[in-house]
């Protein structure tokens, strides 16, 4: 683990918590209108359920693009003057440069995501829903492991050469992809990682007669798919770490 | 004890080669971008590895750190396979590759302290540098603030931090102003010459390689022209005797014993010319002996190629390498 205090020293100065957070704080925003509306009509009860089903709905949008950012503010240390090829040339191993970055990357989006659902759930209480521990933590797992899942490959692209712009264009297509896949079927939503974060969702909506939303409950069929998300996330890290370690760069 | 391409004196072992390349060659598609290169570095010198831009130094000097993978070929490190022990090769080497890099968002002394941390190098090494490259002044400053010869002193700060027995640095002086330029130079000739440290240095500047190298590589398109010390590049040069009747006196000399160049031509107008370096002695020997011959000496001069002409002959493939160094 001694290479992960060396990893936050390359980051000095980069503001990688306040620019990543000012992305994620955009969906957090985005429900707490959400949750204004709905409380101000007064015609859905505001619970914990419905707080954490609005925030898991703006997310498959959002943490794409967090998530590339996180990446290039971390990532984009090393590429912006080639320092990967010096670490290198003195020694360093590729492989242990991208776990140490994962793992930064893990460690941050542990932070923002933690102050995301914070966030949600504040306003949420402010609107008088109350708190339910065991499923936030459900909710928070499911934010948490979808993002590692799409932050490794992201960061294979992002160390092979200097390609900040094609990680950001990648989140923004997934931004696109989680605004156009939020009915799709759950097995198409479960091919990319962001819109796993639908398919097994612990919360649903519920509909009335008039195919409007009447509220909100949990969704235990969503909830069992969890463990096949981060089964699904463990394999692409470990597909990614063999990836980087095969796509050697030609300096 | 044998040991190949090593040298073992009173129990000391002495690699004479640090660098030893056979038939190394890097092939993109079609084009050999080095080609069957055997290169051969003695320890402790400053090798000057010369060639125009594209020629195919810095490719070279990436495959020498394992940077980019050889298409064909074999490079000993240190009397070691380089693709077998990459790492402890890597660890006795410094390098500076393409200009230099750096954490823009790091100070001078925290980009150090990275190279530091991850060699496990002591803490002190890094005043120790930056007072060597002469950027103790400016340690505290962001890299990305620093002039393009800071940051070049920058990266040669990387280069020596972890007090390396091989240097490999790729056009090290670009972008420095002439006392930079001068003090760098000194700083290698002093590495190498009093430390023993082995220094490849690429670059096309001729003046530079004349100052301090001490063997020289010339590559061009890839393919290695020129190998071996700076002297067997330099042209002896040749006496022109312009007389009034060349060509009999031509033939004249030849009688005597005298080396004289054939000539192109029959015409009397081309002057008459002696290879080597003639002594002074000897050029009073040839002006009385074409006295004597009944011929009036119009012309007495010593004319000699510079190092320029011959790089520029080498690189542009006009004529093939001087005797002395083919040999």
């Amino acid at each position: 683990m001694t290479g992960i205090p060396l990893e936050i020293a390359k980051i000095k100065r980069r503001r990688v918590l306040p620019i990543t957070l000012a992305v994620t704080l955009s969906g957090v925003a985005w429900t707490a209108m959400a949750i204004g509306k709905m409380a101000a009509k007064g015609k859905i009860t505001v619970d914990a359920v419905t707080v954490l089903n609005q925030y898991n709905s703006v997310l498959p949008m959002v943490a794409p693009l967090m998530v590339a950012v996180l990446i290039v503010r971390v990532a984009g240390a090393e590429q912006e003057n080639d320092m990967l090829t010096r670490l290198v040339a003195a020694g360093a191993s590729r492989t242990s440069l991208w776990i140490n970055k994962l793992l930064l990357i893990a460690g941050f989006l542990v932070i923002i995501h933690t102050i995301g659902f914070a966030g949600a759930i504040g306003f949420g209480l402010g609107s008088g829903a109350t708190f339910d521990a065991g499923l936030t933590a459900q909710c928070l797992v499911l934010a948490l492991v979808t993002s590692v899942e799409l932050a490794a490959p992201l960061l294979v692209i992002a160390l092979r050469g200097n390609r900040q712009p094609v990680v950001i264009a990648i989140g923004l297509a997934l931004t696109v992809a989680g605004a156009l896949l939020s009915l799709a079927p759950v097995w198409l939503q479960m091919v990319l990682p962001s819109t796993q974060i639908y398919a097994a969702n612990p919360t649903k909506a519920v509909f009335d007669a008039a195919n409007y939303v009447s509220g909100y409950a949990l969704n235990p069929e969503g909830a069992a798919l969890i463990p096949l998300v981060a089964l699904i996330a463990a394999a692409v890290v470990a597909a990614s770490a063999i990836v980087h370690r095969m796509w050697k760069v030609e300096a | 004890m044998v040991e190949v391409g090593l040298v073992v004196t009173k129990g000391v072992t002495m690699t004479t080669e640090v660098i030893r390349t056979e038939n190394l060659t890097k092939r993109y598609g079609e084009r050999n971008v080095v080609d069957s290169l055997n290169l051969s570095v003695p320890q402790g010198v400053v090798y000057g590895f010369m060639g125009l831009n594209g020629a195919g130094k810095s490719t070279t000097m990436k495959m020498l750190l394992g940077l980019t993978t050889p298409t064909e070929g074999h490079i000993e490190v240190f009397g070691q396979p380089l693709d077998k022990n990459l790492p402890s090769i890597l660890g006795r080497t410094g390098s500076l590759i393409e200009g230099p890099s750096y954490y823009p968002n790091l100070t001078g002394a925290e980009n150090l302290s990275i190279l530091q941390r991850l060699l496990n190098l002591s803490a002190q090494r890094i005043d120790e540098t930056l007072e060597i490259v002469g950027l103790s002044g400016a340690r505290d400053k962001l890299a990305k603030s620093y002039s393009l010869g800071m940051k070049q002193r920058l990266g040669i700060a990387m280069a020596l931090l972890a007090n390396p027995q091989l240097l490999i640095l790729d056009e090290p002086t670009n972008g420095l102003d002439p006392a930079g330029i001068h003090e760098i130079r000194e700083l290698l000739v002093a590495l190498a010459h009093h430390d023993g440290v082995t220094v490849l240095v690429s670059t096309h500047l001729l003046a530079e390689i004349d100052l301090m190298a001490d063997q020289v590589g010339i590559i061009h398109e890839g393919l290695l022209r020129y190998q071996g010390p700076l002297t067997g590049l330099r042209d002896n040069g040749h006496l022109v005797l312009r007389t009034s009747d060349n060509q009999r006196i031509r033939e004249s000399l030849r009688r005597w014993g005298c080396p004289v160049a054939d000539s192109p031509s029959t015409s009397s107008d081309l002057p008459v010319e002696v290879p080597g370096n003639v002594t002074d002695l000897n050029r009073a020997h040839i002006v009385r002996y074409v006295l004597s011959e009944g011929a009036d000496v119009y012309e007495i001069s010593h004319h000699r190629r510079s190092l320029e002409d011959v790089f520029l002959d080498l690189t542009e493939g006009l004529s093939s390498i001087p005797e002395r160094a083919a040999a």
